[in-house]
């Protein structure tokens, strides 16, 4: 069995396929299609990504590096406002890598980079990794269910409808979005996580506050509070809403689909090609385009939603 | 302990927002605007009155740009 049935036994051969017929295989070769699924998948898996590596740790290190360079007055602010933006924007892929244990399975010899990489990673995104990594397994298992989804709430009929829900979400009393993962950690039986979140918000309104104080609030709103919602809104938007959109239907070839944005693959941070990751999930972000292209008669036949792409 | 007073700190939140983080900022942005407040307040006055006001609500409502959360 690969990772992906060993980490979801739900998922099981034989899906109708798109004209409703069993999965019964090739007459020629004798294998189903989810067999041939599986080894296209298999050769897309495997080895460190290093570019995520370098991505997740090199992001941060840039977006640190603003602050001094900010402060003692080497950057003008309003330079590096967009790059703080940016960095917030760019922080949260690496970190996924390795919620999904691509950069190091657990006994492997790259394990530990693989937990620094999603620990760090999110920092300016004040995101702790284990909140992160326990809820976007929940959103794999139950991708779509309006109770266990715990992006479900991320649903919008439109974009501008999708970045005024990102929003609401983030109101204090809302309990929706990143403010609903609490309720999903307590429900997996896992409270201690959601208390990461407590302690992260409490050390990043700390030093907003700190730096307010010490006259550097500006610094402080255009280097981290402002980029971190907009970055925000923008994550949600291309990995929650965007490949779920309209949300409704759930099952293995149903709960994602293939788009093509008007951003392009890189505007999107690669998630034009999100069914082949819901399929896969520890196929490398980077090598998802070659392998949807490998893929793409499978998902045809399964009838997966492939838009323009 | 420190778990409660995380708690009590994260459900004040949005008063506490509206009173440690927006004045300062408030009269940071009203130095560099070169602005001077209404009615005599000093910026750091002026951004206690926006800060409270917006926090208050903000902690009444549950949400800081509608009515309801």
């Amino acid at each position: 069995m690969d990772t992906l049935t060993q980490r979801f036994p739900e998922i099981a051969d034989g899906e109708p396929l798109a004209d409703g017929t069993a999965d019964i295989g090739d007459r020629d070769t004798g294998k189903t299609l989810m067999q041939r699924e599986r080894e296209i998948a298999r050769r897309y898996m495997g080895d460190v990504p290093w570019f995520a590596v370098f991505w997740g740790l090199g992001n941060l290190a840039i977006w640190l590096a603003l602050w001094p360079l900010v402060l003692f007055g080497y950057l003008p602010l309003w330079a590096a406002f967009p790059v703080a933006t940016l960095n917030v924007i760019l922080c949260y892929l690496p970190s996924h890598e390795a919620q999904h244990d691509i950069i190091g399975r657990a006994g492997t010899r790259w394990r530990w980079l693989n937990e620094l990489v999603g620990h760090l990673s999110t920092i300016p995104l004040v995101l702790p990794y284990r909140a992160a990594k326990l809820t976007h397994l929940e959103h794999h298992r139950h991708t779509n269910h309006p109770e266990r989804d715990p992006d479900y709430t991320m649903r919008a009929d439109s974009p501008l409808h999708m970045i005024w829900v990102s929003l609401k979400n983030r109101q204090p009393r809302s309990n929706r979005g990143l403010r609903g993962y609490r309720d999903a950690l307590v429900r997996i039986g896992r409270p201690d996580a959601a208390l990461d979140g407590l302690l992260y918000q409490f050390a990043f309104y700390g030093i907003l506050c700190g730096a307010a104080w010490a006259g550097f609030g500006i610094e402080a709103l255009l280097l981290w509070w402002l980029p971190r919602h907009i970055g925000t809104a923008y994550i949600q938007f291309f990995l929650s809403w965007a490949p779920h959109h309209p949300g409704t239907r759930q099952g293995r070839y149903r709960n994602t689909r293939a788009w093509r944005s008007a951003l392009g693959n890189i505007g999107s941070m690669g998630m034009q090609y999100h069914i082949v990751h819901h399929l896969h999930p520890t196929i490398p972000l980077t090598r998802t385009p070659a392998a949807y292209r490998e893929l793409r008669p499978i998902l045809e036949a399964r009838g997966c939603r492939l838009e323009n792409l | 302990m420190p778990i409660a007073i995380l708690k009590w700190g994260f459900y004040f939140g949005p008063l506490l927002f509206g009173l440690l983080f927006i004045p300062p900022v408030t009269a940071q942005i009203l130095a560099v605007l070169q602005w001077a407040p209404p009615f005599g307040l000093t910026p750091l006055a002026a951004g206690f009155v926006l800060g409270g006001t917006w926090g208050l609500y903000a902690q009444w409502r549950g949400s800081w740009l509608t009515w309801t959360p």
